[in-house]
């Protein structure tokens, strides 16, 4: 059970107050409209699954119902930073080359 | 036993004096249909002992006899089934860390069909070379179709206690505690530095497994502070019962140390006291903690040196043997070999010899050590063997012989004859290995450290000190250093006053201690294979050969080796054998055991009760059940419930002699000739305030919002971005910046998420709030022709007429003297009010319309006739006509998609999608079965030609289907491939009992097609 | 037009006690433990236990929602029921009369949320006087009386049950007087406040009252609960 310093109760608090909402900072396209069918794909399906540092969305479920972000590292289950959506991370992701996603 | 000729109760290895037992409380116990008795402070393996019980068990694959091995968590042989009736049973129980209570009944748990007369044994006897490692894997491989034949004989001879077949009469919880420092294991250095932190006044948790705190000092010869240790003990434990910043909890193992230092302690509150906890406690408590720091301190446990028949009755460990000599008084046996490969080895000799028995010989492994002990040996005149080992134990069912050896300098074969010792007791000590399981929880890995011959705590990223014998620390003095150390550096972190001199370390003299020698397998005159077993892991019967053999067979990685001979399996964990089983596998490979690395230590250190897990969370409490304001009159008009989500909703009100369909039926009819009443509290409602209300609805729907005034309402889809179906329902426009927004029941708490999601992350721009008002108000939906005349009784201040108060529309007045928001929405078809009171005032309402409305028969339904009622009129139900992959316009609900909106509303681009738009996708349609009085089955899969061969091809499948008693007939609604341009097509339905249904595909409306009633 | 609509939601004369339904035009008010009877419980169990536990007659809960326009909602509520917001997140502003410890007590719950309490009978008056004094100001403001029901638990052993209940830490080092939180409890949520030591309040969701009411007989049983009707 990890234990979450929420950025805007300013308190450490239990996983269970919690609930994961996936990838951090997952844009929105602004002109949905125009995107075409592989980048709507993309946006709407095709998600990292790093091995080491990861940003993810969380949610405070039972506290203050504020969604925020994590860095979070996937192998030692380390929590390197918490922030506030539309904040800016401290941690660097160190630079991944992705494999450009296979569409069948 | 009974001393026949005294008339008196003997326990023969009891000594008349000593240990830390009440010997004014006598304990009656049962042992296997035989009573014994023991004391209090006893437990169950110390009483065995006292009374000469050598067998306590058959072993799990060669079964063969077994005795207790030590006095701790370690014990792998005395693992019992204890409890006196079936639902009192707890299996898997070691009688080393059972106190023993009056009464109290246990068994072997591996004797089929008795401990001392196995039919397994042949086997193991027999067998023995035919159970090699993986003989599991490679006997009962074939023929795959007597796999179940096997199964069963293979568990019910590998059996490892059995779980009680009636409900446990015992109540359990959990409890949460956050704490700045946790200590683990109460011994020297946990004591210490549970003191050093806990005088800082910062947050300090002790937990230990014991019934008593003290470890190892409890049974120690040494003084610290000039007191005896057990004394110094009592005093730490006095000073720390003092502080109210301190929780000391005994009885207490900590099975788990998990991230961010989240411990899960399994205290057994009361099986020291009974079978049956008393009254209001409850059995086992799980203490959650949450800790800054962790220090553990677990210990370490002695490695027994493996040998020829290592596992007869009578071998043990050196430490065991004194703990059971000095705490509890028992002498397990008459004669004594010792082997040891260290200076601590001596210790359980000289307490042997102390209290009078014979010491036959101690056989030190190194040809030349020099220790103070070697001279206390010679002082009491014991016989010394150096340079030698214990090859191999003999005797039929319990040790008879110790047959001895010279070996060479680093124990890897033996240099002369072997020679015979009679003896009952082998005790061994291949030196410590730190107990460092906890430390691996959250994947970090131990170190082996060739100075200490163990493996101590790796590194982590977790804030975890270790101190003591888990470090790798052997002498008294440097353990509590370590402790006063840990506790106060600990402390240091959680609080910024300065705690420099909290404690200082008391004084201990350590005796002069001679380098061990690394001895893991002890040698003898033929090879693993060819000499008698010589086991390494007793529970799980791994032998030295069988892990030589392992290795040959190409199973290289220990994890590999781990899992094809089960070392280190079940509820041992590897505790005694792990370090041995590592060595050897190092050794036949060729390398070190720091190269060879130990396998991965997971939770739980030792076994918990399902009981412990569940907690308070059981029955009634398993999960919340949640109740509507009117919920104790439906319990009083005799519904049936039905789950929906956590909520309890009336399912129907059956009146006496009806039959399900008989009240369905009535209820149905009812509502459409006169008036029906639901209580619709359980809808998920939503209070949407702010400049930007509005637009947000927009953007979140499908379809427009822009023009909705005040007093209307409205249907709304609602999408994911992918453009399928997620919830709908209906959103009011209270005022111009404010609207009540309705969700299903079951989408309730993820919509309202949905929108803060979306308005937290992608629009925060947006002037919106949303606040859940569900419990807030009591809803009832009155429906049926009469509804409107029901309703004006008990409403004066709304105007109802039918062009003053439209479908659609909303108002507020007061209803039976209540305020009221009255919402002229319809799920039925009918002429229908929703009636939203504040909850308080429910039962109320939902009174005075029954008191009202005797005229009009007011009738009660439930969600079944709900159902059928909204089927008639072909209005879907989200998740139950929708299941994650259907678009609106999938649904036929095109007319409730506004692509004309300026924003792109989520889903929009979704169903644009090439796949959303191609033909022949499942649509939603209504299913007519030539047969009227035939029921399709919900969830029957439809094909277009019954005659073609299986499989068939499948084109759809039945959502929703029921007996329409207004329609006088059976109807249904499904999805069917391009079913929308099919209408008056068949389909058929291939059922499992071998029918095959015909149905006609049409629109999903069956009763009142022009939708008058609901507009009237 | 009306921009935002405030509605009465308490019906005159109603805060008699549940009795047998009698007349349609004299309403009375269901707490979500009605049914539960805790007055005749409260005999039943007696007194002097190390839990004592109570639900509120029903009591008059607002929500308050404001953003950039927390200046505005603070001048708002001093103008109208002479209370001021909670200086720090988490906790609570109270004003008591005579022998009624809070009154009006406000809780600042989230960032930009609070609960207001009040005599359930004050409730539209109030947010009338909000709604007047906050002009345009984009605040939200929702009645929400009926959707929770309020609980006492208190006693020596009160912080006990609560530890076991709740993953919050509720030690007094860290769970003060005055502190409000939004946490779990039991398999349920709670805004838990600590309103004097060995004192807390339970505000939770009415369809779960019945639910934490029982959680908190099974916690409580080791200790011995009595049970009060206030």
């Amino acid at each position: 059970m990890f234990n979450i310093y929420c950025p805007y109760c300013e308190e450490h608090r239990e996983e269970e107050e919690f609930h994961p909402s996936g990838q951090a900072h997952l844009a929105r396209p602004a002109d949905a409209d125009a995107c075409t069918d592989k980048e709507w794909g993309d946006f709407l399906y095709f998600r990292k699954n790093p091995r080491g540092l990861h940003q993810e969305l969380w949610q405070h479920t039972a506290g203050c119902r504020k969604f925020f972000n994590i860095t979070r590292d996937t192998v030692s289950y380390q929590i390197l930073e918490t922030y506030k959506v539309g904040q800016s991370p401290q941690v660097k992701l160190p630079e991944v080359k992705l494999e450009e996603p296979r569409h069948g | 036993m009974v001393d026949l000729i005294q008339g008196r109760y003997v326990q023969k290895n009891r000594l008349p004096s000593g240990g830390r037992i009440n010997r004014d409380k006598i304990l009656t116990f049962r042992f296997d249909n035989r009573y014994y008795k023991g004391y209090e402070g006893d437990t169950i393996a110390s009483a065995l002992l006292a009374n000469g019980v050598k067998v306590v068990g058959r072993s799990f694959k060669y079964s063969r006899p077994r005795g207790i091995m030590s006095a701790g968590v370690e014990e792998p042989n005395a693992i019992l089934q204890v409890g006196s009736t079936e639902a009192t049973q707890v299996p898997n129980v070691r009688a080393t860390e059972q106190p023993l209570y009056d009464g109290l009944v246990c068994s072997t748990v591996n004797g089929w069909p008795h401990v001392n007369f196995d039919v397994m044994s042949l086997l193991g006897r027999i067998g023995g070379n035919m159970m090699g490692p993986g003989f599991y894997y490679k006997t009962f491989m074939f023929p795959a179709f007597m796999w179940e034949t096997y199964e069963k004989f293979i568990r019910r001879a590998a059996g490892l206690g059995r779980a009680p077949k009636e409900r446990d009469v015992d109540s359990y919880d959990h409890m949460h505690h956050h704490v700045d420092v946790m200590i683990v294991g109460a011994g020297a250095a946990g004591l210490s530095a549970a003191l050093a932190a806990a005088r800082t006044g910062v947050r300090v948790m002790i937990a230990d497994e014991r019934s008593e705190m003290g470890g190892g000092l409890l049974h120690s010869t040494t003084s610290i502070d000039k007191l005896p240790a057990t004394q110094w003990v009592a005093k730490v434990c006095h000073e720390l019962d003092g502080l109210d910043n301190v929780v000391r909890l005994s009885r207490s193992v900590v099975n788990g140390l998990h991230d961010h230092n989240f411990l899960t302690v399994n205290e057994r509150r009361t099986h020291h006291l009974g079978d049956q906890a008393p009254e209001g406690v409850t059995r086992e408590r799980i203490h959650k903690v949450r800790a800054h720091t962790v220090i553990l301190a677990t210990g370490a446990h002695e490695r027994p040196l493996v040998f020829g028949n290592n596992d007869l009755p009578g071998c043990m460990q050196c430490s065991a043997v004194s703990e059971y000599i000095r705490r509890y008084a028992v002498v397990p046996g008459g004669s004594l070999v010792v082997m040891t490969t260290n200076d601590a080895g001596y210790q359980c000799a000289f307490d042997w010899h102390d209290v009078g028995r014979e010491v036959v010989a101690i056989v030190d492994t190194r040809a030349n050590a020099d220790s103070d002990v070697i001279a206390q040996a010679k002082q009491r005149e014991i016989t010394l063997i150096k340079g030698s080992a214990v090859i191999e134990a003999r005797g039929q069912g319990r040790v008879t012989k110790a047959m001895v050896a010279s070996i060479n300098a680093d124990g890897s074969f033996v240099t002369g004859e072997p020679r015979t010792l009679i003896c009952d007791t082998i005790a061994s000590s291949g030196g410590w290995s730190p107990a460092v399981h906890l430390s691996c929880h959250t994947g970090s890995r131990p170190r082996w450290r060739d100075d200490i011959l163990g493996f101590v705590p790796g590194e982590t990223h977790e804030q975890v000190l270790s101190a003591g014998g888990v470090a790798g620390t052997q002498t008294l003095s440097a353990c509590i250093q370590e402790g006063i150390k840990a506790g106060t550096e600990a402390a240091a972190k959680c609080s910024n006053s300065s705690v420099a001199d909290a404690m200082s370390a008391p004084v201990v003299e350590d005796e002069l201690h001679a380098p061990a020698m690394a001895l893991y397998l002890v040698p003898h005159t033929k090879a693993p294979t060819r000499a008698s077993k010589q086991f390494v892991d007793m529970q799980n019967d791994v032998t030295a050969a069988g892990l030589q053999v392992s290795t040959h067979e190409g199973f290289e990685s220990i994890e590999h080796v781990k899992r094809y001979t089960a070392m280190g399996f079940g509820t041992d964990q590897g505790k005694t054998g792990n370090v041995n089983g590592m060595a050897i596998v190092a050794k036949t490979l060729g390398q070190s055991i720091a190269e060879t690395g130990t396998t991965v230590f997971r939770p739980n250190y030792t076994p918990v009760t399902f009981g412990a897990v569940a907690g308070s969370h059981t029955g009634a409490l398993f999960d919340p059940k949640r109740f509507t304001p009117m919920h104790r009159w439906h319990v009083e008009h005799g519904a049936l419930f039905e789950n929906v989500g956590q909520w309890k909703r009336p399912w129907y009100f059956p009146r006496q002699g009806e039959s399900m369909q008989d009240t369905l039926n009535r209820e149905c009819v009812a509502t459409r000739t006169s008036v029906g009443i639901l209580d619709a509290s359980t809808l998920g409602k939503i209070d949407i305030q702010g400049d930007d209300a509005r637009e947000f609805l927009g953007r979140v729907y499908t379809n427009a919002w822009a023009k909705l005034p005040p007093g209307r309402c409205r249907y709304g889809l609602m999408c994911g971005e992918d453009g399928m179906v997620m919830d709908d329902g209906v959103t009011s426009c209270l005022a111009e910046n404010h609207f009540l927004m309705t969700t299903t029941t079951g989408g309730a708490a993820h919509v309202l998420n949905w929108l803060e999601l979306y308005h937290q992350t992608e629009w925060p721009e947006l002037d919106v709030y949303f606040t859940s008002v569900t419990d807030h108000w009591a809803t009832m939906t009155i429906a049926g022709p009469n509804s409107r005349a029901l309703l004006a009784k008990v409403c004066s201040d709304i105007d109802l007429d039918k062009d003053a108060f439209k479908f659609m529309d909303w108002r507020s007045g007061s209803v039976a003297g209540v305020p009221a928001r009255v919402f002229r929405i319809s799920f039925t078809g009918e002429l229908s009010y929703e009636i939203n009171v504040p909850a308080h005032y429910g039962l109320h309402v939902w009174e005075a319309l029954f008191e009202q409305g005797k005229e009009f028969d007011l009738t009660a339904y439930g969600t079944e006739s709900m159902h059928v009622l909204r089927a008639e009129k072909g209005f879907v139900i989200v998740g139950q006509d929708t299941d994650g992959s259907i678009t609106p316009i999938d649904m036929d609900h095109a007319w409730a998609v506004a692509n004309n909106k300026p924003f792109s509303y989520i889903g929009k681009r979704g169903m644009q999608r090439e796949d959303c738009l191609r033909p022949n996708r499942k649509q939603l349609v209504g299913l007519e079965t030539v047969d009227p009085a035939v029921v399709l089955p919900e969830g029957a899969q439809a094909v277009r030609n019954p005659e073609q061969s299986i499989p068939m091809t499948m084109v759809g499948h039945v959502t929703s289907s029921y007996y329409s008693a207004n329609a006088g007939r059976s109807i249904a609604m499904g999805v069917i491939r391009d079913g929308i341009n099919r209408h008056g097509e068949s389909v058929f339905f291939p059922l499992a009992d071998g029918r095959t249904i015909e149905a006609r595909i049409r629109n999903t409306v069956w009763v009142d097609p022009d939708g008058e009633r609901q507009k009237s | 037009m009306e921009k935002i609509l405030v509605s009465d939601q308490y019906a005159p004369d109603s805060l008699s006690e549940r009795a047998e339904f009698g007349d349609i035009n004299v309403p009375v008010v269901e707490t979500a433990l009605q049914h539960v009877n805790l007055r005749q419980v409260a005999t039943r169990t007696g007194s002097g236990h190390g839990v004592s536990f109570s639900e509120l007659p029903v009591t008059g809960l607002l929500v308050l929602r404001a953003r950039s326009e927390r200046a505005a909602l603070q001048s708002a509520l001093q103008t109208t029921v002479n209370i001021k917001l909670p200086d720090t997140l988490q906790s609570e502003v109270s004003v008591s009369s005579g022998s009624h410890k809070s009154v009006y007590c406000i809780r600042w719950v989230a960032p930009d949320e609070w609960m207001l309490s009040c005599p359930a009978q004050d409730a539209f008056d109030i947010e009338t006087r909000l709604r007047s004094s906050l002009g345009g100001n984009s605040v939200a403001i929702v009645n929400v009386t009926g959707g929770y029901s309020v609980l006492q638990l208190s006693g020596q052993h009160a912080n006990d049950v609560l530890k076991k209940s709740t993953v919050y830490d509720v030690h007094p080092q860290n769970f003060s007087v005055g502190k409000v939180v939004n946490t779990t409890f039991a398999k349920a949520q709670v805004m838990l406040r600590c309103v004097s030591n060995d004192e807390y309040e339970l505000i939770v969701r009415r369809s779960f009252a019945d639910y934490v009411w029982h959680w908190i007989q099974v916690a409580s049983k080791e200790y011995g609960l009595s049970v009060s009707r206030s």
